[in-house]
């Protein structure tokens, strides 16, 4: 089959080559029409000019290849800025001391602040309520706060504040009668409701401590411990030291299991 | 650039770039291209059209050309797929007055003898009538033959019909031109 087939391909070929022979020479004959200069000088400025249009739009292609890296920088800074914002308390506890207790308190530890006597019934009465965590001293809210930061939702939190609807209800419930004649002990009472939202919104609030401070105690006590100790080594460095150490011991007196830096822990 | 240089590398090297390449390739093809589109369409206004038309569409897509496809057969093959446009837009084939036009502005100076320059116009006209007379896709595939050379194979795939079309259309462009010769 292949074979009758190649021989009709070369007779197809000798045929086509017989009239080729004969009348190619007389279709050579024929006026051989060419494009005129006009056209040839068009069509050759067209080719220029695509190839030279060509580099410009180079860049452009490179610039769209970078873009995604672009983008991933962008991502890597906001999400190293926010770690920055964030993060202080967990990259500056030390070492030596285990992930989970970094800072804890023992729970039969009395508070370091005293506690308004008005705050105490209603934190407890709320955390009776509340199966999913107990109330806490004000002087350990951050340290419930970091550790409900890291233990996400695992497992329960055990000094967490009560986070439920009812047990902020209960908590932001009517101060009694008594704390009316002591607005100055009524903050704490009001903070409550203030620290449960941000603990609700936030991974990381401000420090119920700070809240919960009187206005006539050091103004550091409203910033974050880590940003306490940084204002105390600036008072020494201002030589500031008699500042520096009453601001130290007021640190020490609000968090007193809170383990100091090594330049700081032995300032008296 | 050398003369030896396959049209293929050509192609890429302006692809490329390669101005130089371009020039090369256009002053090969130009003739050849053009005679192909003005013997099809039988119109010189037209062919210039679709003349600059096929360079332009063979610069735009520079890029995409493999060098699978034989150039030649990819330059015909985009200018066959507009002259097809071309004759779905308008009548398809020329008539007599028409190619009697074409002979006159196409026509090459005269030899010196005057009856033997009357015998050659004669039969050079002959030969233009009877192409003119084919039907277009004979003469397609006739002038494809004596233009570029191409075999049926390469015929059958620059103009998408199967071969045995091609060898039909050949033969009978054939026997129809030597007919017309010999009256």
């Amino acid at each position: 089959m292949s074979g009758s087939n190649e021989k009709f391909e070369r007779d197809f070929e000798s045929f086509l080559s017989d009239d080729d022979s004969r009348l190619a020479a007389l279709y050579r004959k024929l006026p051989q029409a060419e494009p005129d200069a006009r056209l040839d000088a068009a069509v050759r400025a067209q080719a220029h000019h695509a190839i030279a249009a060509t580099p410009a739009r180079a860049p452009v292609t490179a610039r769209r290849n970078w873009m995604p890296v672009f983008g991933v920088a962008a991502v890597v800074a906001l999400a190293v800025g926010f770690a920055f914002r964030l993060g202080p308390q967990l990259w500056q506890r030390p070492a030596s001391q285990p992930e989970a207790q970094p800072m804890a308190i023992p729970a039969a530890q009395p508070p370091a602040v005293p506690q308004p006597a008005e705050t105490a019934p209603v934190a407890q009465k709320a955390a009776a309520a509340d199966s999913a965590g107990t109330a806490v001293p004000e002087s350990r809210a951050p340290v419930a706060e970091l550790e409900k930061a890291e233990n996400a939702a695992s497992r329960p939190a055990p000094h967490a504040f009560p986070t439920s609807a009812r047990a902020m209800q209960r908590v932001a419930a009517p101060p009694p009668p008594a704390a009316e004649a002591k607005p100055a002990m009524q903050a704490p009472a009001m903070a409550e409701p203030m620290r449960a939202k941000r603990v609700e919104t936030e991974s990381a609030g401000a420090p119920a401590a700070a809240l919960a401070a009187p206005a006539t105690q050091d103004r550091n006590a409203s910033l974050y411990p880590e940003h306490w100790l940084a204002n105390i080594r600036q008072m020494l460095r201002d030589n500031r030291r008699e500042e520096a150490l009453r601001s130290l011991a007021e640190f020490r007196k609000r968090y007193p299991d809170y383990r100091l830096p090594d330049d700081l822990r032995d300032l008296h | 650039m050398d003369a030896a240089y396959p049209d293929e590398k050509l192609m890429q090297a302006y692809a490329r770039g390669d101005l130089r390449a371009f020039d090369t390739l256009y002053a090969r093809s130009r003739g050849m291209l053009y005679r192909y589109i003005l013997r099809s369409v039988a119109d010189r206004a037209v062919a210039d059209e679709l003349f600059q038309e096929t360079w332009s569409r063979l610069i735009a897509a520079r890029e995409r050309y493999r060098v699978e496809a034989k150039f030649t057969t990819w330059l015909l093959q985009i200018a066959h797929n507009l002259v097809v446009d071309h004759f779905r837009r308008s009548r398809p084939q020329a008539g007599a007055e028409e190619t009697e036009t074409v002979m006159r502005e196409l026509d090459a100076p005269e030899s010196d003898r005057p009856e033997q320059a009357l015998s050659d116009f004669e039969e050079r006209r002959r030969l233009q009538m009877a192409l003119d007379a084919l039907p277009a896709e004979q003469r397609e595939a006739f002038v494809l033959r004596m233009e570029s050379g191409l075999g049926v194979a390469e015929i059958a795939q620059m103009t998408g019909a199967g071969q045995e079309t091609v060898k039909s259309r050949l033969r009978y462009a054939f026997a129809k031109i030597r007919e017309r010769l010999a009256e």
